[in-house]
């Protein structure tokens, strides 16, 4: 029969689908598990294509659906349990140059100044560590160090403010570094060196 | 631009040491417990285009990150070629990035998960086409 071709969403396919993929791996970090996260990823490309008339053509459909993704995400985790971890949200003081001074690549500088001992630690133990990192900082680690995306829009993702993205990074990246410095410690790919576990 | 005060000055304000001192192998010597052989040290960091390290080591993120605002990244770059006590805080920083990336990269969304969400779609079409007819 002919079929009034009245696309009401025009262009979704296109836009939004090649994003599949790094929504999926948004997915895995946020729920920690390849069956949720199938499951979450597929409602969200079903709530971003109800609401498609919502998006502005052109602009940034990577964030758009990262957004309804873990919006989708919180939503559920609120229902299911009551019990927020609560990231405590000091002034953020990344920037300042005490922070500025990692302690633990101030150490490593002297032994691993290259940095291979990450090259030793396998994928899953990298993805372990990044999935136990409270959601707030895990979010935010995962769109600015995996996928790219700018501060700015990590902080219209996340509603706060640009300088609160970037403590939650500071917070997250310092939290990771020290969890994978301590399993290449353990597993012996580097040497311990006193003065790290301060 | 008032807003604006100098870098130097917001970093002396924050890690509060006056004006007048010179904060940076101090502050170097606190911030980690194990030092001396990595204290970073500028042959010169007096030239007015030259960061200083804790200039350069205040923006490590921002620079990796492509969202420098306040300094061009050809001078914060230029400190870490030249500052061998700096280069490994800029070195360890990308290579820790680099380690989440490769393990995540592996990850794409199974082929049923791709089939199953066009096929929704594409009822949804139907079905919303439907409706607009009837």
């Amino acid at each position: 029969m002919t079929e009034p071709r009245k696309d009401r969403r025009p262009g979704f396919e296109e836009e939004a689908l090649p994003h599949l993929d790094a929504v999926y791996r948004f997915a895995l970090r946020l729920t920690g598990a390849p069956d949720a996260a199938e499951d979450l990823v597929q409602e969200t490309f079903l709530r971003a294509f109800k609401s498609w008339d919502q998006y502005t053509r052109g602009t940034a459909a990577k964030s758009w659906l990262f957004t309804i993704c873990r919006n989708v995400f919180l939503r559920r985790r609120e229902r299911s349990q009551r019990h927020d971890q609560i990231v405590s949200e000091s002034v953020p003081r990344a920037g300042a140059w005490s922070d500025a001074l990692n302690p633990l690549w101030f150490s490593l500088s002297g032994v691993d100044p290259e940095g291979d001992f990450f090259d030793s630690i396998v994928d899953d133990r990298i993805l372990e560590a990044i999935n136990e990192l409270p959601e707030e900082y895990r979010t935010a680690v995962v769109l600015s160090d995996i996928e790219g995306l700018p501060y700015a829009e990590i902080a219209e993702m996340m509603e706060v403010p640009v300088g609160t993205v970037k403590s939650r990074l500071f917070r997250g990246r310092r939290q990771l570094q020290r969890v994978l410095y301590e399993y290449a410690v353990e597993m012996g790919y580097i040497e311990a060196r006193a003065g790290v576990d301060e | 631009m008032d807003e604006k005060r100098t870098l130097l000055d917001r970093l002396r304000s924050l890690v509060g040491s006056g004006p007048d001192e010179e904060p940076r192998t101090r502050r170097a010597a606190e911030g980690a417990a194990d030092e001396s052989a990595a204290v970073p040290t500028c042959p010169s960091s007096d030239g007015d285009a030259m960061l200083s390290c804790e200039e350069a080591l205040a923006k490590v993120h921002e620079y990796i990150d492509g969202e420098l605002d306040d300094v061009p990244a050809s001078q914060v770059r230029q400190h870490f070629e030249q500052c061998q006590g700096c280069y490994p805080h800029l070195r360890l920083e990308q290579v820790f990035r680099e380690a989440l990336r490769r393990a995540t990269s592996g990850q794409c969304a199974p082929d049923k998960l791709r089939t199953r969400i066009t096929t929704l779609i594409d009822e949804a079409r139907r079905e919303e086409a439907a409706g607009d007819e009837g």
